[in-house]
């Protein structure tokens, strides 16, 4: 891969070039938009279930904002992956946790009923 | 009437039920704008409000009551796919109608909650407590589905809906 030519505007450590910034705007657009419509459809549905999803989502969408801080300069590239990782964990345990009571949304809607 | 009244109460007549953002971002002004000409429009009773599930819907004076209720849920997709099929096939089953449509049980149950709430749709019970759905209204609901589409993020908010509902029942 060609070497970023605006390396003036990036800080030093960062290994950013106008190819990340670009993934990392793009990823930020569509992870908002996914956890604005998790947000909608909880506000919708209200059950336990939609809520952890949604903050599942909330979650994901809040890295891109983390690797924005990253290009930005303000974590450092160990913080960076260190939060990653952290946002990873709270997501799995989200939509583990979502899995679980999904049952619930079952019964409330009285899909087993006669 | 200013020229940009007449714009917000001709875009309330030709999309009735319209909601308030919607309505702010059709007419590209901005909300205290809209909010002060809508407020215009309500006290002369050109436009009447009705306000559904937390949102504030607009509609022409001449919608019912029961026009009003329905005509917000019409403009949900899911809804409409249930009513749709309730027209075509005539009353049925709710299992045979989620199965047609493509949506989880529990999906098809919260539409049905509202669509009964608003007797748009009715549930009769035989002896032995079997469900069938029954529209209460065939040609005023036909006129409705007609008259409104789902806006484009209405019917993303609506397939998310019922893609979380398959994912979680299998």
């Amino acid at each position: 891969m060609e070497p970023p030519s605006n390396l003036a505007l990036v800080p030093g450590h960062v290994q950013g070039s106008p190819w990340m910034t670009a993934v990392v705007v793009l990823a930020g657009v569509s992870s908002v938009t996914l956890a604005a419509l998790g947000v909608a459809v909880f506000l919708r549905r209200r059950t336990r279930s939609h809520l952890l999803v949604a903050l599942a989502l909330l979650a994901f969408a809040s890295r891109a904002a983390v690797a924005a801080l990253t290009l930005g300069g303000v974590l450092s590239e160990f913080d960076h992956h260190v939060v990653e990782h952290l946002l990873d964990l709270v997501m799995a345990g989200l939509v583990l946790a979502a899995i679980y009571y999904a049952r619930s949304i079952e019964r409330e809607a009285g899909v087993n009923d006669p | 009437m200013s020229e940009t009244r007449t714009r917000v109460a001709d875009h309330i007549k030709h999309n009735p039920g319209v909601h308030f953002n919607e309505l702010v971002r059709a007419l590209d002004l901005a909300p205290g704008q809209v909010q002060h000409h809508v407020r215009r429009l309500l006290s002369d009773e050109t436009v009447r409000r009705s306000e559904f599930y937390g949102r504030t819907h607009y509609f022409p004076p001449e919608f019912d009551a029961w026009e009003r209720g329905a005509l917000a849920l019409v403009r949900r997709e899911t809804a409409r796919d249930i009513l749709g099929h309730l027209l075509e096939h005539g009353d049925a089953r709710p299992d045979d109608v989620a199965d047609d449509i493509g949506v989880a049980r529990s999906t098809l149950e919260w539409h049905l909650d509202h669509l009964v709430e608003r007797d748009v749709v009715r549930k009769e019970r035989d002896l032995h407590n079997r469900v069938t759905l029954v529209l209460t209204h065939p040609e005023r609901t036909t006129r409705l589905l007609d008259d409104v589409s789902p806006s484009l993020p209405e019917r993303f908010v609506d397939r998310f809906d019922r893609l979380l509902d398959h994912l979680v029942e299998g």
